[in-house]
């Protein structure tokens, strides 16, 4: 194990020799495991050790996906003299660089960068016209990656899809739908439950009378029903300060499992829009899917990967399930040396109150405090209690991103009080100013899953320091109200108030404690539960994608063939145009086994290689463009498709048939009904029809 | 990196680790099949013809008491039987729905633990019935009952265990399976070479035809509602979208459950001393399979329609459909979506419950009533109301096959 490890050259740069677990924790990764390791044992030094092992013996280009890029460019700047001494080049993609400094990037050893900006990336590449992609399909098959903080990314953003969309016109009847539907009122109109939102027969007259319709889910009136179903969604499902935030003008999406902004992110299918006339935005506009992928999905191109979390044991089922890969647990350096506790409560008042009896306790003891919410709505909410009693304190929310590090690195300071979304729950190191004082977590609602819980709590007591973790839950907690079976909750509640014997008793709620520990397993329980179902969906959608994914890889590997034949065509030099082909033929071959065949059926003279790119340029610089328009013309109707039938594939159960079989079925059988599309005729510039 | 992973749950499944799993499948089962269960003299086994016909339909094997003489069944009945809980019965039960891995987890357990206890059941039927003579047991009563169950309930769980990990691999496919394997076991086990003359040959393929295009009707022929989904799609705004919902979805359930109910309570009555001969004479008119008269036909016909029925309201559960179809973003034409939209499957699920049950009591009964007809043996009447459930098996085995023949087939852009 040791010759994975130069502790020489560690010391000499960083000032530290890597602990024992440290290299333990390389040497599983380099098994190709997942490793569980605590946050402060040294995880972005395992990442860094691992890649440069997996670099020098595979050959391959290694990526680093962080969960965000102040993450990204902090362990990049950390460790590039390191990695000098070794011959290796550290590199950075940063969604905000223009395409020639991640040009330069991407050519280097080792990059760091998040998933979703790879992934964005490989998408652009996809529908480019002209120009070289960032990074392509061979390029990912080649490289390798290394998943810091992999729950984050497999689990709680795996089933995301990423989504390159162009835009269509919207409808102008959106204002007029969403003024109608703001008039609607909860139980009388509509009635919610579980993220469905149903009109009632009351709000479906009303909604017809004033829509001068008959019937809103009559055939002919489609636009209509689909409108007032994204109004709906838009102004009692989706709130401000919770799913989006408005940012100049704009509505910016916000990650609910790490609290941050998603920049190049936004709702498809009209629902963005159906947002932006709630709150009176200008309207941008329809996004119509182009491509897309999902995370798992993406990542699963790599030649290979490993990763690590402070939470990843929890999920081993799943990651060994879906990935075929075990998670390894690493011993702590040091003993953890943390308090942690979870309390749980009926009312959020009792909850909020006792939050302050405990911030103004270890306040009183100069300990500094994080206290974590799971949105900023909710952080607003509690902010009012903490200036109700004087207490000095600084936030972190999505809006504050630029201050981030800068926040972050005074939170450890002594009595220092920190409120902030779920931002630095995830990947944050809070270093403390007294070793003594030890960092007190508290976290303010039930995060979806106790996973998530875990991962703030692990702010607190780094390499064996002191610390204290609070979680506090309620019933009257978002994740309660919005995520579980209304039905089922109140049931519960019911049976726990019962159990207590008096159940109109107004003061029964300060009695049923947290010390209850009735409450406790079931409001634990709710989360266990969500989480499976959770996991499940995850599962669905990778096996949904399968088939999928291998006519994404033959199409766009055929586009690409294309992509380079324009590119050689745009060359301005003649001679360089001859070079590059006669390199390109040597190596890659795809000018003889895509391009001549293509003229061939475009009825375009068959040259000699240097006859055919001096004499026919701009024949077959066309036939190449529209090569690429056919391709992505099929992909496109193929993805509109496919998101019709994934939807309604499930429903096949109730016929009898697998779903399973009947969606690959349905996938092979699109791709030959629609195959000629792909060599259908086409118009040239000089007006014929060409086969 | 493609492992072969038989029985791996939820792997990427091949044509070939399908193969290799259903082989290994039924090496298995023909191993338990011949294996003669500890503690009985196997030359006395006591063969009774009347649950011997019962076994044709059920794939169990008892007329040589071996490790699989329950076959499946106790499984399938355990199954239905916390579909039955998740429908209604149990709001417990109903919750583990919303639960994905971890209530298929809860889901399995108890449908493990019925069969423990449906299989107890059914063995300490079978010896205390008299089914299986005291006299063959090798060791004093109570130490041969205490091993015969254990060794049938086992037997049945190493069967359930298969069958669990095959459904796991391909939606209902192992059960159906096992089932099929026992069925064919038990033909070729009991039919004899006189048996086989050309007329009844004749009479068999003619019927056989009919049941299995009886059965493929019933597969391919479904209720269909129009609708469209919530997906803001300009180019295909109103593009329709269907809904089926399919006859063959009663499934053969009603028949695997029925014919043995009918077939244990003809036995039981004729065996206890207490009913008097009249009584017996009067349940063997109605439950006697192995006397073919018309009122056995007749509550044979009513007991699977009304029992597919049930069976159809118990799995299609209305309120689960109708959030499922608001999730995915469809409605159905005039129909808002919520409660409407489950009432109006409600009162449709009842009539295509009816349809189906329709179907299937008539391609049950329709051997019954040729032979009223026209004489063949016994045997021959059931082997092709077997079909029913053979015949379902093979279309979905033969849908799976071509589907995946076609997937390892097929390249994009050759």
């Amino acid at each position: 194990m040791s010759q994975l490890i130069n502790k020489n050259q560690i010391e000499k740069h960083l000032g530290i020799i890597p602990y024992e677990v440290q290299e333990k924790a390389v040497f599983e990764l380099l098994n190709r495991n997942i490793i569980q390791m605590e946050t402060g044992e040294g995880k972005s030094l395992v990442s860094i050790l691992t890649a440069l092992n997996l670099y020098k013996k595979e050959n391959k280009k290694v990526f680093i996906f962080t969960t965000n890029e102040y993450l990204a460019e902090r362990d990049m700047l950390l460790f590039t003299n390191l990695m000098k001494e070794n011959n290796i080049k550290l590199g950075l993609i940063k969604d905000t660089m223009s395409h020639l400094e991640k040009e330069e990037n991407y050519k280097l050893d080792i990059i760091y960068t998040t998933a979703t900006n790879v992934a964005f990336d490989y998408l652009r590449g996809t529908t480019l016209q002209v120009g070289t992609p960032l990074i392509t399909l061979s390029d990912i098959k080649d490289s390798l990656v290394i998943l810091d903080e992999i729950d984050s990314i497999l689990l709680d953003k795996g089933n995301t899809p990423l989504i390159i969309s162009e835009s269509i016109n919207l409808s102008t009847n959106c204002f007029m739908v969403d003024k109608l539907v703001k008039s609607l009122k909860e139980f009388e109109h509509y009635n919610i439950n579980k993220n469905n939102i149903y009109l009632t027969q009351q709000g479906l007259q009303k909604l017809n009378k004033n829509l001068s319709i008959e019937a809103l889910y009559a055939k002919g009136n489609e636009e209509y029903a689909k409108l007032v179903h994204n109004a709906l969604k838009a102004n009692y499902l989706l709130k401000k300060n919770v799913e989006y935030i408005v940012e100049k003008g704009t509505i910016k999406l916000v990650d609910q499992s790490t609290g941050r902004k998603l920049e190049s992110q936004s709702y498809s299918d009209g629902l963005q829009q159906a947002i932006e006339v709630k709150e009176g935005l200008d309207i941008t506009h329809i996004n119509q899917t182009k491509t897309m992928i999902t995370l798992q999905n993406f990542i699963s191109l790599f030649d290979d990967f490993v990763g690590l979390s402070g939470t990843a044991k929890p999920a081993e089922k799943e990651f060994f399930k879906l990935y075929n890969k075990k998670v390894i647990k690493i011993d702590r350096n040091k003993p953890l040396n943390r308090t942690d506790v979870t309390y749980g409560y009926m009312k959020k008042e009792h909850k909020y109150q006792h939050a302050i009896g405990l911030i103004k306790e270890y306040h009183s003891k100069k300990h500094p405090i994080l206290i974590g919410t799971q949105t900023i709505k909710e952080l607003n909410e509690f902010k009012s209690y903490l200036n109700k009693e004087n207490i000095k304190f600084k936030t972190l929310d999505a809006t504050k991103e630029e201050e981030e590090a800068f926040i972050i690195s005074k939170a450890g300071e002594e009595g220092s009080i920190l409120l902030s979304t779920n931002m630095a729950g995830r990947g944050t190191d809070i270093i403390l100013s007294n070793k003594e004082k030890g960092l007190v977590v508290i976290g303010l609602s039930a995060s979806q899953s106790i996973r998530i819980d875990d991962q703030l709590r692990g702010r607190s007591g780094r390499q064996g320091e002191i610390g204290y973790s609070f979680i506090l839950k309620s019933f009257e907690d978002d994740f309660y109200k919005e995520k579980i079976d209304q039905d089922t909750l109140n049931q519960v509640i019911y049976l726990i108030e019962k159990s207590h014997g008096n159940t109109k008793n107004k003061d029964l709620y300060c009695y049923i404690s947290y010390e209850d520990k009735t409450l406790l397993k079931q409001l634990e329980k709710f989360q266990i539960s969500y989480e499976s179902s959770l996991s499940e969906q995850r599962f669905n959608t990778y096996e949904k994608y399968k088939e999928v994914e291998k006519l994404r890889q033959s199409l766009f590997s055929r586009r690409l063939e294309y992509l380079k034949a324009i590119n050689i065509n745009n060359l301005s030099n003649e001679s360089t145009k001859l070079d590059y082909l006669k390199l390109s033929d040597s190596t890659g071959n795809y000018y003889n086994d895509i391009f001549t065949p293509k003229m061939n059926e475009h009825n375009i003279n068959i040259k000699p290689l240097e006859q055919a790119i001096s004499y026919d340029i701009e024949s077959s610089l066309h036939i190449c463009q529209l090569e690429l328009i056919k391709i992505d013309n099929f992909w496109k109707n193929f993805l509109i498709f496919f998101a019709n039938e994934i939807f309604t594939i499930d429903l096949l159960q109730y016929s009898g048939a697998n779903p399973k079989i009947e969606l690959i079925n349905k996938v092979i059988d699109y791709y030959k009904n629609n195959e000629e599309l792909l060599k259908s005729k086409v118009e040239t510039k000089n007006g014929g029809a060409n086969e | 990196m493609n492992k072969l992973n038989i029985f791996k749950e939820n792997n990427d499944v091949t044509l070939k680790q399908l193969f290799i799993s259903l082989l290994s499948v039924m090496f298995i089962y023909i191993l338990g099949y011949n294996f003669v269960i500890f503690g009985v003299d196997k030359e006395l086994i006591n063969s009774n013809t009347n649950y011997i016909l019962i076994q044709l339909l059920t794939g169990g094997s008892s007329q040589s008491l071996s490790l699989f003489a329950l076959g499946v069944s106790p499984f399938i009945t355990a199954k239905i039987i916390v579909s039955l809980l998740e429908s209604d019965l149990s709001k417990q039960v109903g919750s583990w729905r919303e639960l994905g891995d971890l209530g298929k987890k809860y889901k399995n357990r108890l449908t493990y633990g019925i069969t423990i206890v449906v299989s107890i059941m059914l063995s300490l039927g079978l010896v205390l019935t008299g089914l299986v003579s005291s006299k063959i047991f090798i060791y004093n009563d109570i130490l041969s009952i205490i091993l015969i169950v254990s060794q049938l309930t086992l037997g049945v769980m190493i069967l359930s265990y298969f069958a669990q990990k095959l459904d796991d691999m391909f939606y209902f496919l192992g059960t159906g399976f096992i089932l099929t394997v026992g069925i064919i076991l038990n033909y070729i086990n009991i039919i004899s070479i006189d048996m086989i003359t050309l007329q009844n040959i004749a009479i068999f393929g003619v019927l056989g035809f009919v049941v299995v295009s009886l059965i493929i009707f019933m597969n391919s022929s479904y209720y269909k509602f129009i609708g469209t989904s919530y997906n803001y799609n300009v180019e295909t705004l109103d593009q329709e979208e269907e809904l089926k919902i399919n006859f063959g979805h009663v499934g053969v359930v009603a028949l695997i459950f029925v014919t043995p109910i009918m077939a244990l309570i003809n036995y039981g009555i004729n065996n206890i001393d207490y009913f008097s001969s009249v009584d017996k004479e009067f349940i063997r008119n109605l439950f006697d399979l192995s006397t073919i008269s018309i009122s056995t036909i007749i509550v044979y016909f009513v007991s699977i329609l009304f029992f597919a029925m049930i069976y159809m309201m118990i799995t299609f559960d209305v309120e689960h459909v109708a959030n499922m179809l608001y999730q995915k973003g469809f409605y159905i034409y005039n129909v808002a979506p919520g409660n409407e939209t489950e009432e109006l499957l409600g009162k449709y699920v009842w009539k295509i419950g009816f349809i189906g049950g329709f179907i299937l009591a008539l391609i049950v009964i329709l051997p019954y009533i040729v032979n009223l007809f026209v004489t063949m043996p016994l045997l021959y009447v059931l082997l092709s109301t077997s079909l029913v459930i053979v015949g379902n098996t093979v279309i979905n085995l033969n849908r799976a096959i071509y589907v995946l023949y076609k997937q390892e087939k097929q390249t994009y852009l050759s």
